[in-house]
């Protein structure tokens, strides 16, 4: 099971060269353990473009989906498992 | 470009399906010191992808050979390869697995290791061990690093080595929009609905080495073995691709004893020739090219046998040897055309040979091409059709979502393109700038014919083209140009079919008739030149009265002086200046003389270019040609800038000033491109005379037969027709039950075809004809009796006045013709219908009709009845124009025929009014065309107020205002179609 943020729930990320090294996360700060996946996307530019690096992560033993919305340059957590 | 800026040593191009890129990719690459690597993207019969990877000719010949099966096995515009046609044809070439879009990666995520490994083994034992790698792609893709992760286990268990691609699809990120809305064109469907195809993100760009080393950074060797590849595939296309079939000698006979022979067997030889033809000869023999000439007389003398009128055009007319063999329909001597302008000894390449056939019977010589040759060793050259404004708009809008309605819209706002542009609409506007002149598709040429003694797949890929029994090949005339491959143009010539026409018409062997009649030369003088070949332009017949040619040389040069060379360099006014004696004929230097004196010291033809840079500066008829080509090209500054040093200095070593050098440097630079040889002029000019001498003496036969070809030359069918009229020639509107399928001549008079009917294809029009053979329809129950003919196609007969024959108004005749109809459709029911007795049309109404169906029309001009509305506001017709005084501030209305804006003319328009008596010039500047944009475009009268321009016999008004005629005054002329625009021309 896990639980989805359609358009994303803000968060706050420390990163280091880009990538993610911890998540704030109800009050609490996550250190980013291992980022099992990266990927990236980039579509629907011609009308509202998403360009966003995706990061399946594993912090302090939550499995999450975060984006970094490479636009906006803001983070956000997509799905996260229980 | 950007894999230069990128410092890339070597780059491969791997099309899917194709080489249409390769020539220019390695002519690119090689000019910017990258190795270039031929290759294609193969798409194999499930779909999957094979990239292959040429390292040797053996390599070349195999990956022709299996893009050729994959083309002609597949739907037009895709590639299908069986993998067992692999077998055999793998030699030569170096295989990549294809990627994620390969075999082994799509099997390993369907069906797991097992069944990929042994997806892995057929290939490598196809291809072998050391020529197929395992392709790994990494594009920042979700499971990208586990994929990559388990073809290099994959590899690794068979032995295989791996290597790193990009799958690149366009140079820079920022180009992925581009790629995006191309892959949509690609589908004609858009955006939004094609989501699925486009790629995910925007990695497919080139990257740099330092970026895809970092990406496999855990697998060094992926990367290395791009550099060990890329050492073995070392082969480049050479320069001479080709080898010509061997024309049938006689026994004991070399190519070269019998051109010889047929030279002087030729009806055409005289003993004069003899020095000429030796030389000529002697040449053709160095080059090595007398088979080449023996081919192309079988080509001529194929058509000759079977009645098909052909001639040669371009440099080929220069040649004695190719006049004599009937291949050239001017005698070079007696001419004066040098033979060195289409072959010398210097000259690298062997020049193509240009034909011109009747445009009817080509395909026979097309289809003789293929019988004698085979259907494998000969093909016809592609071309390829590149992004226009209109094209650019209409696929990227489609893309887009926009519909169609809006294209006109979106046209103008592109034009307007400012701050004031909605902002959703710059990106739009970006990619359309951007993909402008870019290829759209390919199409096939005119009548370029490839052939060959060893088939053809073997030396480049051949494909089906959309037409029937026609094959092309995957490179255009300069590729073909570039790897040496001679293409003989077998192109269609309408003004050939019409003059055949004229000839059966007549019985007059034109080709005997002699270039001296004083009366033809009047006529071409007066400008009475509708339909004459390439006299009756507009700017053509503004320039003939004040030419006044007299003799066949004056045709060569009124041909070659209204063209964007001449114009541009600005030589046609001081030629006329020069010819009535109101300037003296003068020289920059003396040594011009022998060039310049022909045309009285002013550059009209490509041969005075050679001339001129050889007298002057020194240069070698090889130089000669390279500065020739280089002011004909777009993209040649750089090399220009070089030949122009060259000039100046050989010049100043010659002893010419270097002002006087720079002066006619700039001339030819000015002269540049769009200019004709002397020798393609002349054979031009013998159609030019043709069509004249008909014109004069056998007038109703000329027009007819222009009318059957169109579409063709200038103007449109109903100027024509008018012009006819006014040359008191009777026009006969089209009749059910006399009218043939073409033009005809009836008592002196010309009777219009009913193939003018919109919409009726040629086999309706046999079955209507041939049943109306069997005896007249008696009225429109019998014709809707008799013919099977939709509804539509009958109330344009109507309308076009073609059933007025039966003596019923036109508006009862369509009010039965839908009744009658119905009944027939539905002949078991009876259909009571009231009986009704309609009007008939009024004479603007019955114009409209004829218009509407036929596009012109055999009564009054439209104008005429604009005429008493125009009298009463002092708007003038066309004589009284004519007769207005110089600077004369006047009123003017017509017919809006025909609206150009030629390159040449910095934006301004040149419209041509017609009326009932004559047509009327009027040049519309810039400030005022985008004032009244609108109205000119879109309406089909206008009204123009004006200064009135004469320049000796030509008068042409200068517009100050523009309004729209009020076509109510006229009892509604709306259903004209639109104005012939010619925005590209090159001659006003």
């Amino acid at each position: 099971m896990s639980r989805l943020w359609q358009d994303g729930k803000a968060l706050q990320v420390r990163t280091d060269d880009n990538l993610p090294t911890a998540i704030h996360w109800r009050d609490v700060w996550y250190t980013v353990r291992h980022i099992a996946l990266h990927w990236q996307i980039d579509v629907n530019w011609w009308q509202a473009r998403i360009y966003r690096d995706y990061y399946k992560v594993l912090a302090d033993g939550m499995v999450l989906v975060i984006y970094h919305d490479l636009i906006a340059n803001t983070w956000a957590v997509q799905r996260i498992y229980d | 470009m950007e894999a230069a800026r990128l410092g890339m040593r070597g780059l491969a191009l791997t099309d899917h399906n194709n080489v249409y890129g390769a020539i220019s990719f390695q002519k690119t690459a090689q000019a910017l010191g990258i190795q270039p690597i031929l290759g294609a993207e193969l798409t194999l019969d499930d779909e999957t992808a094979l990239n292959l990877l040429v390292a040797n000719e053996t390599g070349w010949e195999n990956l022709c050979w299996l893009i050729t099966q994959a083309q002609h096995q597949a739907p037009k515009g895709e590639g299908l390869l069986r993998f067992e046609q692999l077998e055999g044809h793998t030699e030569g070439l170096i295989a990549l697995s294809g990627g994620r879009e390969g075999e082994i990666t799509r099997t390993l995520e369907a069906q797991g290791m097992n069944a990929a490994r042994i997806a892995a083994t057929r290939y490598a034992a196809l291809f072998d061990e050391e020529h197929f790698f395992i392709e790994l792609h990494h594009h920042r893709r979700s499971y990208d690093e586990q994929r990559i992760a388990t073809l290099v286990e994959l590899a690794q268990a068979l032995r295989l080595d791996i290597v790193a691609t990009n799958h690149v699809h366009y140079p820079t990120p920022t180009d992925k929009t581009l790629g995006d809305v191309v892959t949509a064109i690609r589908h004609n469907r858009a955006l939004n609905d094609v989501q699925t195809h486009l790629f995910p993100n925007g990695q497919h760009y080139l990257k740099s080495g330092k970026a895809l080393a970092a990406l496999f950074h855990r697998y060094p060797r992926a990367i290395e073995n791009t550099i060990r590849i890329a050492e073995r595939c070392t082969y480049q296309l050479p320069s001479e691709l080709q080898t010509l079939p061997r024309h049938p000698l006689p026994v004991g006979m070399s190519a070269q004893a019998y051109l010889a022979r047929l030279c002087r067997r030729s009806k055409r030889y005289q003993p004069h020739m003899e020095e000429r033809l030796q030389h000529e000869l002697a040449i053709i023999n160095a080059s090595g090219l007398a088979n080449y000439f023996l081919v192309v007389w079988d080509i001529v003398r194929f058509a000759w046998e079977k009645d098909i009128r052909c001639q040669g055009r371009g440099s080929a007319a220069n040649s004695l040897v190719a006049y004599l063999l009937k291949i050239a329909p001017i005698d070079p001597i007696k001419h004066r055309l040098v033979f060195e302008r289409f072959l010398s000894p210097e000259k690298q390449m062997a020049p193509d040979i240009d034909m011109d056939f009747d445009a009817e019977t080509r395909e026979q010589v097309i289809q003789y091409l293929y019988e004698k040759y085979g259907r494998t060793h000969a093909a016809m050259a592609c071309t390829f059709v590149t992004y226009r404004h209109r094209s650019v708009i209409r696929d990227v809008a489609k893309a887009w979502g926009f519909a169609p309605s809006i294209h006109a819209y979106l046209c103008d706002q592109w034009e307007d393109r400012g701050e004031h542009t909605p902002p959703h609409l710059e990106a739009f506007f970006d990619v359309c700038e951007r993909l402008l002149g870019n290829v759209r598709h390919i199409g096939i040429h005119n009548g370029g014919e490839i052939i060959s003694d060893v088939p053809l797949s073997r030396r480049l890929p051949t494909e089906p083209a959309t037409m029937p029994d026609r094959t092309v090949v995957q490179w255009d005339k300069e590729g073909l140009e570039d790897a040496g491959i001679i293409k003989i143009d077998v192109l269609g010539l309408r003004m050939l079919a019409a003059i055949t026409e004229m000839v059966e018409h007549t019985g007059v062997d034109v080709d005997l008739i002699p270039f001296d009649d004083a009366q033809v030369y009047e006529m071409i003088t007066q400008a009475k030149t509708f339909g004459v070949f390439q006299c009756e332009s507009r700017a053509q017949m503004n320039t003939l009265p004040r030419l006044k040619p007299f003799c066949f040389l004056d045709l060569v040069i009124a041909i070659s002086l209204i063209r964007p060379g001449p114009i541009m360099g600005n030589m046609v006014h001081p030629y006329l200046r020069r010819r009535r004696g109101a300037e003296e004929v003068s020289y920059l230097d003396d040594r011009l003389k022998p060039a310049l004196e022909e045309t009285l010291g002013v550059i009209l033809w490509q041969e005075q270019v050679l001339k001129v840079a050889h007298d002057i500066a020194g240069f070698t008829h090889g130089q000669g040609e390279t500065l020739r080509r280089a002011l004909g090209s777009k993209y040649a500054f750089q090399l220009l800038d070089q030949l122009e040093s060259t000039f100046i200095r050989g010049a100043i070593k010659n002893g010419v000033q270097e002002e006087i050098a720079q002066t006619v440097f700039d001339q030819l630079r000015g002269f540049g491109a769009y200019s004709f040889a002397k020798s393609h002029a002349a054979s031009f000019a013998v159609l030019t005379y043709q069509s004249a001498w008909f014109k004069y003496h056998h007038a109703a036969v000329f027009y007819a037969a222009i009318l059957n070809h169109q579409p063709m030359g200038f103007w449109a069918p109903s100027t024509l027709v008018y012009d006819a009229m006014r040359q008191g020639i009777t026009v006969l509107p089209p009749d059910i039950n006399r009218s043939a399928a073409d033009c005809t001549i009836e008592d002196s008079a010309i009777r219009i075809g009913l193939s003018y009917i919109k919409g009726i294809k040629n086999r309706r029009l046999e079955r209507l004809i041939k049943i109306r053979d069997e005896r007249p329809f008696a009225d429109l129950q019998d014709f809707i009796q008799r013919v099977n003919m939709p509804l539509r196609l009958i109330e344009r007969l109507i309308q076009s006045g073609a059933m007025d024959t039966w003596h019923s108004s036109r508006h009862q005749l369509l009010w039965d013709a839908g009744v009658l109809h119905k009944t027939r459709s539905n002949f078991r029911m009876r259909l009571e219908t009231p009986a009704v007795c309609l009007p008939a049309p009024t004479p603007m109404e019955r114009l409209n009709m004829e218009f509407a169906s036929t596009g012109l029309s055999t009564q009054h001009h439209p104008m005429q009845y604009f005429r008493k509305w125009c009298n009463a506001r002092r708007i003038l017709h066309s004589k009284q124009v004519m007769r207005a005084r110089d600077r004369a501030l006047i009123q003017t209305a017509g017919l809006v025929v025909i609206i150009q804006a030629p390159e040449t003319a910095k934006e301004i328009r040149f419209i041509t009014l017609e009326d009932e008596y004559e047509l009327i010039n009027v040049v519309v500047f810039p400030d005022l065309y985008y004032q009244s944009r609108k109205i000119i475009r879109n309406e089909r009268f206008l009204w123009f107020s004006g200064i009135v321009e004469r320049d000796e016999t030509v008068t042409t008004i200068r517009a100050s205002s523009v309004r729209a005629l009020p076509v109510a005054q006229a009892a509604s002329v709306t259903v004209l179609g639109p104005a012939q625009r010619c925005v590209n021309r090159h001659a006003p």
